[in-house]
């Protein structure tokens, strides 16, 4: 089996090689058959790769601990769920999987349009092929999933780590893959309309589609990345900086500023130019994220130790920089504006304003992640930066941005008058400023940026809100029915827009989240004998005896913390720490949240008095509202659905507009 | 676009910039990272300020709060004592790579609590618990 | 598996991909070659845009008025704008036709 799955390694970079030389030969000569059997040759990778893949699965599930990836990731008493998993556990796995998503992707992208786009869709296919080519050369020849183990064949694997034996952790990476992977879309694309020429808006409405997609999934994969964090790595908090998670967030950050501007392009005909670098920075960012996690060249929880990869992702990002650049620079021309920003208060600027704050916030991770490298390159000692820092730049260019997110939908394009910014924006800014004198009575005061951010979330929820009133009372007046049908029928005639005003609440929902968690989060450490107590917000922890529980493959010694509030019981929690039979160690905090509020009163066990009294250290924290940052993912997938949600009539536009044009041309 | 619209963006971009070049030059310098080595050899005042120490575990008193444990650099003999308490990454033992921030009194390095993280070199995972 | 059951698992998969990939040049021939854009098609398109662009502006427009974003002043003038921008494209497309 294992033969096989070598085979279809060595196959798969055949098969792409191929789409990409035959993708440029059907792209010069226009030859309707090359270009099929281009197609047809990423259906056949997609094949061998999963050939490949199912030849890993069968050594993991067989304990076929000769591989390499089986030895040092999974282990006889493994669960089934979590060996199958372990595919991508390891770093030849995970590029396996990569490669999977890659190949399913471009054959996907390629069969959706195999009637449309004919010009395009050769160097597309030429793009995608150059990308998949070098992945799979990765796979077949540099990182292997079939490599052999070094040394004797063991007896029995070294386990998964038990902190990745969670549901969370199975999800995030094929999730976060499913979003690097899938920004090769949209860039194949823009290069092939850059190619061809053919810079007419066709290319952003297919390319929007895939760029959402990918969006979404980066997104959500973050989120399943934090919740993990929080929930199983136990430090309190969600989100660490960490170098690996800014990997995924710059390229989101750059896709978030291309979703936007791609609106001004369609509507107005302007940043054309920027659309294009915006897109090549979005997926240079993703390999380089990839880069990041693989090479070990960053000090990262995450990272790899010198992993063969790292040189070749580097290079390669530096190759699609200069193949993107020398692209853009060739057909500038191609790319002259039609319209001109004729005022600084208008919805166009607004949308310049957005990408500005997004791209220097992507910057300013960028810097961070890479700074210790730099000042080590120039000192010779490494220099790091870390949450201070972040934050900083995430204030002072996120609350702009937040502010940003409720006046572009309430702006006109072109210009806009004063007249009409006063009747607006009257309500909201009302809202916002009583909202902000509340909450500083309340004693939020506290953090000025706090209280700033939640100021600014009433403000966009008004708009928001108010967008949608005046949406269904528009709606209702031109063409009558009840409320629910009004607003059901504005949504689905204008599913980008209001899909996105979805996914700004979304934001503000995370916002708040966020907000309440740090900036008003208290955390307290303690030694308690048995019988103590400790006082953290008004809860009352006391130290209810030490004890132990056997588990499947571990036993687990925990604290009981009996929790009281204002004399009243509420619980108890029991932090602790499981010993599992391979002598592994890990740490289980417990976490009471309350629904109302979604709070958690989060505790950790530290350490156990080696003396057998009982006594314990314990680190506790109240975190408020945190609830709320999971609930912000369901409503964003939700506002992302809506968005992507396809809409017969701009496909019959469309097709009518190129269907006059062959129609004439008498093809 | 001309005049005033190209005057305003261009102002806009300059802002970002400057707020960003504040902020290095005079808010934040950063942290040094230093191994062992550095660490004893005061490099760039390393023995006398808030440093992240990274090494490998040689010998530890334990693996829960309250720790002391023996740090040294890969391939080379000098060594130097810990003293940390806090959370304890679940991947902690004798033999892993370890980044954790303190500074150095006495002698012996003095950990903040919470700043213990682990690598585990071999293995696409996530060993550590943050700060 | 055996030795000899996997070469010829692997033999049969590398047959099966050649076969995908080399099947269009031995179908029989459906379409004649790809038909390219002319200048002028290609200015054809980007004037349709353009009109494309403008009737989609002035609906915008008027659900920005509906919704109270811009003035009755604001909408007449932008509106005849729009409309007169519109005319001119028009008219380009019938000239090139």
């Amino acid at each position: 089996m294992t033969t096989l799955g070598r085979v279809a390694l060595y196959l798969v970079f055949a098969l792409t090689v191929y789409a990409a030389v035959a993708g440029v030969l059907a792209g010069r000569r226009g030859d309707r058959r090359l270009m099929r059997s281009s197609r047809n040759a990423f259906i056949a990778a997609l094949g061998a790769t999963l050939v490949a893949v199912v030849a890993v699965e069968y050594a993991l599930v067989t304990h076929d601990f000769s591989l390499a990836v089986v030895a040092e990731h999974t282990s006889r008493q493994l669960p089934t769920g979590y060996t199958l998993s372990s595919l991508w556990a390891s770093e030849a796995g995970s590029l396996l999987l990569w490669l999977a998503v890659l190949t399913g992707a471009s054959a996907l992208a390629l069969r959706q349009n195999r009637n449309r786009n004919r010009e395009l869709m050769p160097w597309v296919a030429a793009v995608l092929g150059g990308i998949a080519a070098f992945f799979s050369g990765l796979a077949a020849f540099v990182s292997s999933p079939f490599a052999h183990v070094a040394g004797a064949v063991p007896v029995d694997g070294a386990g998964l780590d038990p902190s990745l034996q969670n549901p969370y952790m199975v999800a995030h990476p094929p999730m976060l893959y499913l979003g690097y992977v899938t920004m090769s879309v949209p860039f194949a694309f823009a290069m092939a309309a850059l190619i061809t020429g053919r810079t007419d808006a066709r290319w952003l409405v297919s390319v929007r589609r895939w760029t959402l997609v990918s969006w979404a999934a980066l997104g959500t994969g973050m989120l399943l990345g934090a919740h993990w964090a929080y929930v199983e790595i136990g430090w309190g908090g969600y989100w660490a900086w960490d170098p690996v998670e800014n990997a995924a967030l710059m390229p989101w950050l750059a896709a978030t500023a291309f979703l936007h501007s791609v609106i001004v392009q369609e509507k107005k005909g302007m940043l054309k130019v920027w659309n294009m670098v915006l897109v090549s920075a979005a997926f240079s960012l993703a390999v380089f994220g990839d880069f990041l996690t693989r090479s070990g060249v960053v000090q990262s929880v995450h990272s790899f130790v010198q992993s063969p990869v790292g040189p070749y992702l580097l290079a390669f990002v530096a190759a699609v920089l200069a193949f993107a650049t020398a692209l853009i620079i060739w057909r500038l021309p191609l790319l002259r504006a039609d319209h001109r920003l004729e005022s600084v208060i208008s919805r166009e600027a607004t949308f310049l304003f957005n990408n500005l704050l997004l791209l220097a916030l992507a910057f300013a991770v960028l810097w961070g992640v890479i700074f210790p490298i730099l000042s080590e390159a120039v000192r010779g000692v490494r220099s790091t930066v870390s949450t201070p820092y972040y934050d900083f730049f995430l204030v002072i260019f996120g609350l702009p941005l937040l502010a940003l997110a409720g006046i572009g939908p309430l702006i006109a394009w072109r210009r806009a008058s004063p007249d009409s910014l006063i009747r607006t924006f009257r309500w909201p800014v009302v809202s916002a400023l009583s909202g902000a004198a509340l909450l500083w009575l309340l004693g939020l005061g506290s953090s000025t940026a706090g209280l700033t951010a939640l100021s600014l979330c009433i403000f966009v929820t008004v708009t928001v809100g108010l967008e949608f009133a005046r949406g269904t009372a528009a709606r209702r007046a031109l063409a009558g029915g009840s409320v629910p049908r009004a607003l059901l029928d504005l949504v689905s005639r204008n599913r980008r827009r209001y899909g996105g005003y979805v996914v700004h609440l979304a934001i503000v929902i995370l916002v708040v989240g966020v907000t309440a968690s740090s900036a008003y989060s208290t955390a307290d450490s303690a030694h308690l004998a048995v019988g103590q107590s400790m006082h953290i917000d008004g809860y009352t922890l006391k130290n209810a005896g030490v004890f132990q529980r056997p588990g499947p493959n571990y036993t687990f010694e925990y604290v009981r913390l009996a929790v009281s509030r204002g004399g009243t019981s509420h619980g108890v929690l029991e932090p602790g720490q499981r010993v599992y039979d391979t002598g592994q160690v890990g740490n289980e905090v417990d976490i009471r949240s309350s629904l109302p509020s979604g709070t958690d009163l989060y505790s950790i066990l530290q350490g156990v008095d080696r003396d057998s009294s009982g006594g314990v250290s314990v680190k506790v924290l109240v975190n408020p509202a945190v609830g709320l940052v999971w609930l912000a993912g369901v409503v964003f997938l939700l506002g992302a659905l809506i968005t992507l949600w396809p809409d017969p009539r701009e496909a019959r536009q469309l097709a009518r507009r190129y269907g006059e044009l062959l129609a004439r041309s008498g093809a | 676009m001309t005049g005033r619209p190209r005057l305003v963006i261009a102002l806009v971009v300059a802002s970002l910039l400057a707020v960003f070049l504040v902020y290095q030059g005079f808010v934040s310098t950063g942290t040094l990272l230093v191994s062992v080595a550095q660490l004893r050899s005061d490099r760039d005042g390393a023995a006398h300020k808030k440093v992240t120490l990274t090494g490998v575990v040689v010998q530890t008193s334990g693996t829960t709060s309250p720790i002391r444990f023996v740090l040294k650099d890969d391939g080379a003999p000098t060594t130097v004592p810990v003293s940390y308490h806090g959370s304890v990454p679940d991947a902690f033992k004798a033999t892993r790579h370890i980044i954790v921030t303190g500074q150095l009194h006495g002698g012996v390095f003095v950990a903040e609590p919470d700043t213990l993280l682990t690598k585990c070199p071999s293995k696409y995972s996530s060993g550590g618990s943050g700060t | 598996m055996t030795a000899a059951a996997a070469v010829a698992a692997a033999a049969a998969l590398v047959m099966l991909a050649v076969l995908i990939i080399a099947w269009p040049f031995v179908s029989p021939e459906r379409e004649g070659p790809e038909q390219r854009l002319s200048d002028d098609d290609r200015r054809r398109l980007a004037l349709a845009e353009a009109r494309d662009a403008a009737y989609a502006s002035l609906r915008d427009l008027e659900h920005d008025l509906r919704t109270g974003k811009v003035t009755e002043a604001d909408y007449q003038a932008e509106r005849d704008r729009l409309r007169a921008e519109a005319a001119r494209v028009l008219r380009e497309l019938d000239q090139l036709r």
